[in-house]
């Protein structure tokens, strides 16, 4: 423990998350958590401090930080009410399997609990959201609550949080420890995340099922982001249409012919039907929520992929689960595989028919949202200054402006409709929102992050005036951080998703839905360049 | 749009507030009978802007036929 020799505890948290390879924190401070702020103020050259302007977007930007890195995002707040605004942003995480800690500032430790400003007992509060959850005590204690805290994040792919009393942060080691206490007793070596199939026999008993498959659908999400050429590889010797899941829209190109779209109410009608037909369904890397998409139990053999075993099995009844990274169990089970393709060493069950008859249909959808999109408006009685467009028209023009390595962040709402459908994404680039928790506001946040990360690329924000609003002050932060980010606001003046939900889920007139227009491009043309449409 | 998505000389964010249909409507992939039941009874019930929305939901369903 001589590396912390008269180190403060705060000290000795910023050493151990650097240790960690901790480069970037998103937060905003407060007294609670200053002692901690003056350990990154001491360490800027190795860690980097992102103020923003909401603890919410914080965490959102703690949790695009590690969908678009695969690296340990990481977020702070003050105790009370800047822990609670980091919440949302860590239940984003927590519903799409991504690793970030969060660190909080509690009150002094002589009066925690005795309703003092801004007392609140974070532990509790954090106990839903966390797979890691601790106070440090003291600085003794505080290396061995980092070591366990990062590493729950990335093992169990979830949020960990430890909160520090300021007074706490202030103290200096001692070496005064409890007679069991071992200095030093924690590591903090990164996992080896390559993990294989339990045995040759589990991948043979999967092959077997895809070599005995006439109708195989490839169903894949966000664990396969990593797995572009295994997955197609897989596709092609199947003759197996690949269906994604929103989260794993960038795995493989929306114009590759073996993709027929996204699955699920914003997907495409050929994902929907190959489902409704599978004999075989493989799972890779997803845990799709919407299982009224998939298959009906039963109805096909089902195979599964995912580096959380709990998710095996969780939204289809399947017969092999493989437990690992998606892109080396595809790259042992492709040896196993017969070809479907006839010419080739072939499989009794080839037939290409069932692919064949998706890509036509795939054709068919792509060529009917177009004529969608390109309908005039003309038999509307509403306009904004004569300036009403298609929501779907936007959509297709960002998709034209990609680079070939943009990052499309978006946001929840109709906005998540027309972008799954109408932005296609290329080999190369990046896609996310907020998946699981589908949470509106994330769409800006996780652009800024994707640009501090990615300062040379094409960031993008795809969003809807209702999200974006949410959080806009984060505009500010854009140009405080000289972020080139192309923010896309489809204004509408609606909460339009709740509008179509009261209207087709609950057959209800809408209520509470329409906001009174505000100027956006008006209001933030001070500090940014503007175009309006 | 050109323009705006690939400005970034002065390294500052842009911003591009796109006025777009509020009626649009969001239909499922596979239009189910229950969905549209459910559009109409809220029609019945006096939702608003229902001439609108129901000309274009029938259009796009009579161009898929």
């Amino acid at each position: 423990m001589a590396e912390y020799d008269n180190l403060s505890c705060a000290d000795i948290v910023a050493e151990a998350l650097i240790d960690w390879k901790v480069d970037t924190i998103f937060g905003l401070p407060g007294d609670g958590i200053n002692g901690f702020m003056e350990a990154l103020r001491t360490r800027k050259d190795k860690i980097k401090f992102v103020l923003v302007r909401h603890e919410e977007s914080a965490a959102f930007m703690a949790s695009a930080y590690a969908k678009y890195t695969g690296k340990l995002g990481a977020c702070l707040a003050t105790s009370g009410p800047g822990a609670i605004h980091l919440l949302n942003g860590l239940y984003d995480a927590k519903l799409d399997g991504t690793p970030v800690v969060a660190i909080t500032g509690r009150t002094y430790s002589d009066l925690m609990g005795s309703g003092y400003q801004q007392d609140v007992d974070q532990l509790q509060l954090f106990s839903d959201v966390s797979v890691y959850n601790n106070i440090i005590n003291k600085p003794e204690q505080a290396e061995m609550v980092v070591d366990m805290a990062c590493r729950a994040a990335l093992s169990q792919r979830g949020v960990s949080h430890f909160t520090m009393p300021i007074d706490v942060q202030e103290k200096i080691l001692e070496g005064k420890y409890s007679k069991h206490k071992v200095p030093g007793h924690t590591s903090d070596k990164l996992i080896n995340f390559d993990i294989m199939p339990s045995s040759q026999k589990t991948l043979k008993d999967a092959a077997e099922i895809l070599n005995a498959g006439k109708k195989i659908v490839i169903f894949i999400g966000q664990g396969a982001l990593n797995a572009r050429n295994e997955v197609l590889a897989i596709a092609e010797k199947l003759n197996a249409p690949i269906v994604k899941s929103l989260l794993g829209k960038a795995v493989v190109e929306d114009d590759n012919p073996y993709n027929i779209g996204i699955l699920g109410i914003l997907g495409t009608e050929p994902a929907t039907d190959a489902m409704n037909e599978a004999d075989t369904l493989l799972m890779v890397g997803t845990s799709f929520p919407y299982i009224d998409y998939l298959p009906k139990p039963g109805q096909a053999r089902g195979i599964q992929i995912d580096i959380k075993p709990e998710k095996i099995g969780l939204r289809y009844p399947v017969e092999v689960g493989l437990l690992g990274d998606s892109r080396i169990i595809l790259s042992a089970l492709i040896p196993l595989l017969d070809s479907h393709n006839k010419g080739q060493k072939e499989n009794k069950n080839s037939n290409n028919s069932f692919l064949l008859d998706k890509q036509q249909a795939m054709k068919e959808w792509t060529s009917k949202l177009e004529t969608f999109r390109n309908r005039s408006n003309n038999s509307g009685e509403i306009t904004y200054n004569n300036k009403l467009i298609k929501p779907q028209t936007i959509a297709a023009a960002v998709s034209e402006e990609l680079e070939d390595n943009a990052i499309i962040s978006i946001d929840s709402g109709t906005s998540t409709f027309w972008a799954a459908r109408h932005i296609n994404v290329r080999n190369g680039m990046k896609f996310s929102v907020s998946g699981t928790l589908a949470s509106m506001a994330c769409g800006l946040p996780y652009a800024i992050a994707a640009q501090m990360i990615y300062p040379e690329r094409q960031c993008v924000a795809f969003v809807g005036d209702g999200g974006f609003m949410m959080l806009m002050a984060e505009f500010a932060t854009a140009v405080q951080y000289n972020l080139p980010i192309k923010v896309i606001i489809l204004k509408n003046n609606t909460i339009g998703m709740i509008r179509w939900e009261q209207m087709g889920y609950l057959g209800n007139p809408e209520y509470g839905v329409e906001f009174t227009p505000i100027d956006l491009a008006g209001l933030l043309k001070i500090v940014v360049e503007t175009v309006i449409l | 749009m050109k323009m705006a998505m690939h400005k970034d000389t002065e390294k500052k964010p842009v911003i591009i507030e796109a006025y777009v249909d509020p009626l649009e409507p969001m239909v499922p992939p596979k239009a189910k009978s229950e969905f549209i039941q459910k559009i109409s009874e809220s029609f019945a019930k006096g939702q608003p802007y229902s001439e609108r929305i129901g000309l274009t939901l029938y259009r796009n369903k009579f161009e898929t036929i």
